[in-house]
């Protein structure tokens, strides 16, 4: 673990393996860490450079001084993998908000991408928890945020997991001591607004996002746990036809984080996808429905 | 009973190859069910197979070619399937055959093998498999509207899914008890193979193989991936029976406002259909 300084902001990042070895960069969701990715650093850390980070204004990095958006975010961490001297093509991995941000990356830059890999990936449709849908009314979204304490983080983290046993104290200590940053409650209030409200995820940056990335068709992996409380599992559906060509994987049993629930299964499935991409002479996806 | 979940979970799918069961396969694939493919026509089953393995490396698909007109195929798929699968999440009887032809331009021989493809097996199938189901598992069997109606012209098919719908049924309220869901499908003409890898009764005039099979083929409109689809909805939401397609919902509606009158309609229908063909013909 360790603080670089981007363009006069601190931020926290995680960075291992060999770095001569192929890039991974990994994605935390909203209001989270790099810690949500420490098992894929040692699970895929023997063949490839492996880097997490704090993105701006979350966990223990410092905020940018601008009002906090996708493209903030994506912005931040491309100036990041700069700041490391990481210019060659990354294999993308973004979990929940990570992967639109992942998204966003690839629609700016896809020169710097190899790969794709969403897991829960938020840009997929408007259902989202009603903890994250009551952000956006005035006066609760901030009193909620400021109530991260050792009563109320247990039960935030259970809503992530499907085994409760994943709750650990350690995950729980983690959790409240990012919701205790300065940056944390502004940031994660602008990044909601910015991505919906309380009607849920909002539909033209989807829609405008979906399209772009289009235009880049990349190796993709799409993965999903079936029971998932943030966002819906029916969400791979979507992901699907928005990526024809991915390959993709819904986990049993699983919830919003497959990376940290499923950590041997999800590195094995990955690494093959990170390893080649799907050969080139068969389309990966399965025929499509017709259209009646 | 709780939603059936796919995900994590094992499905056995019959009749894999093509069709319905083709769908199927892509639809529990994209749902996360590890996959048992069981189909007479490896040449069809594998590609099916291969194409689930590219999309969904997650996965474990096996495939199976099997006979299921032969009763010690059935049994060795069976006990085969147990071994491996001590628990399964999924099992769907889809495979069917079809056979043309009045009954007494059939041979005896022909009706026991529509009989034994289309009631024996999934009979024999789910006695032996059901030790692996447990609480919380499905079942689906693949009934047809000729379960629901038996129009001349289709005495073995109808007799087999008839005899289907009876086991499913009952199973349905056996099962219950155990906390396994029962699903009957009765789809209505589904756009598959099926019309043209019928069986043809020995006694049909030749001259009336190709129209019979055009005709057979024309009704078959609905496609096969939104029938699949309806089936696994079907299964999620552990729906008794479900019908599939307008040419299902109407004969099956007519059979219950005229439980004995509906026969005679359906007997003109299908004669006008006939000589309808036979003008197409000529």
């Amino acid at each position: 673990m360790k603080f670089i300084d981007v363009r006069g902001t601190r931020l926290r990042l995680h960075d291992s393996g060999d770095p001569a070895a192929p890039p991974v960069l990994l994605l935390h969701g909203i209001g989270r860490s790099l810690e949500d990715w420490s098992c894929q650093h040692d699970l895929l850390g023997d063949d490839h450079r492996v880097i997490s980070l704090d993105m701006p204004g979350c966990g223990l990095s410092q905020r940018l001084p601008e009002p906090t958006t996708l493209d903030s975010l994506a912005g931040g961490v491309r100036a990041a993998l700069d700041a490391l001297g990481e210019t060659r093509p990354v294999h993308l991995m973004g979990n929940s908000l990570g992967g639109a941000v992942a998204m966003t990356m690839l629609a700016d830059t896809p020169e710097r991408v190899s790969t794709l890999t969403l897991v829960n990936s938020a840009g997929f449709g408007k259902e989202v928890t009603i903890a994250l849908r009551l952000l956006a009314v005035p006066g609760i979204g901030r009193r909620l945020l400021t109530r991260i304490d050792s009563r109320t983080a247990p039960r935030v983290e259970r809503t992530l997991f499907a085994d409760r046993a994943m709750v650990t104290p350690e995950r729980v200590a983690t959790a409240i001591k990012i919701a205790q940053q300065p940056d944390f409650v502004p940031v994660y209030l602008e990044i909601a607004k910015a991505l919906g409200g309380f009607r849920g995820v909002a539909a033209p940056w989807r829609t405008t996002l979906l399209q772009r990335v289009a235009a880049h068709p990349k190796p993709t992996m799409l993965i999903w746990g079936d029971r998932d409380t943030i966002l819906p599992c029916a969400h791979l559906a979507a992901a699907r036809a928005a990526f024809p060509h991915a390959q993709s994987h819904l986990f049993g049993r699983t919830g919003h984080m497959p990376q940290i629930e499923r950590p041997e299964e999800f590195a094995a499935l990955v690494r093959p996808h990170l390893a080649a991409g799907p050969p080139a002479d068969l389309p990966a996806d399965l025929p499509r429905r017709s259209s009646r | 009973m709780k939603p059936y979940r796919f995900a994590g979970q094992t499905a056995v799918l019959t009749g894999a190859a093509g069709g319905i069961g083709e769908h199927l396969a892509y639809g529990l694939a994209q749902r996360g069910s590890d996959l048992v493919l069981v189909d007479v026509d490896a040449a069809r089953l594998e590609p099916v197979a291969g194409r689930i393995r590219h999309a969904h490396p997650g996965l474990t698909v096996t495939t199976i070619v099997a006979d299921l007109a032969d009763r010690s195929a059935v049994e060795g798929l069976g006990t085969r399937v147990l071994a491996e699968h001590p628990q399964l999440g999924l099992l769907i009887n889809n495979a069917g055959i079809a056979l043309g032809g009045r009954f007494d331009q059939v041979s005896v021989e022909q009706f026991e093998t529509v009989m034994n493809v289309n009631f024996r097996a999934p009979m024999l199938l789910t006695h032996t498999l059901r030790p692996a189901l447990t609480a919380g598992s499905h079942l689906v069997n693949v009934s047809s509207l000729f379960g629901l109606i038996a129009p001349p012209g289709q005495s073995a098919y109808s007799a087999s899914k008839f005899a289907l719908r009876g086991l499913s049924e009952c199973l349905r309220s056996e099962l219950a008890d155990d906390g396994i869901g029962v699903t009957t499908v009765h789809p209505g003409g589904i756009r598959t193979r099926i019309a043209e890898s019928a069986l043809v009764g020995v006694h049909v005039p030749e001259e009336e193989i190709e129209p019979n099979r055009k005709l057979f083929a024309a009704l078959l409109s609905f496609p096969a991936d939104k029938a699949a689809e309806q089936i696994l909805r079907a299964v999620a939401k552990r729906q008794a029976r479900l019908l599939i397609a307008s040419s299902a919902k109407a004969p099956d509606l007519l059979a219950r406002l005229l439980p004995v009158g509906h026969a005679r309609i359906v007997r003109a229908l299908t004669a006008a259909s006939g000589s309808r063909a036979k003008v197409v013909q000529h």
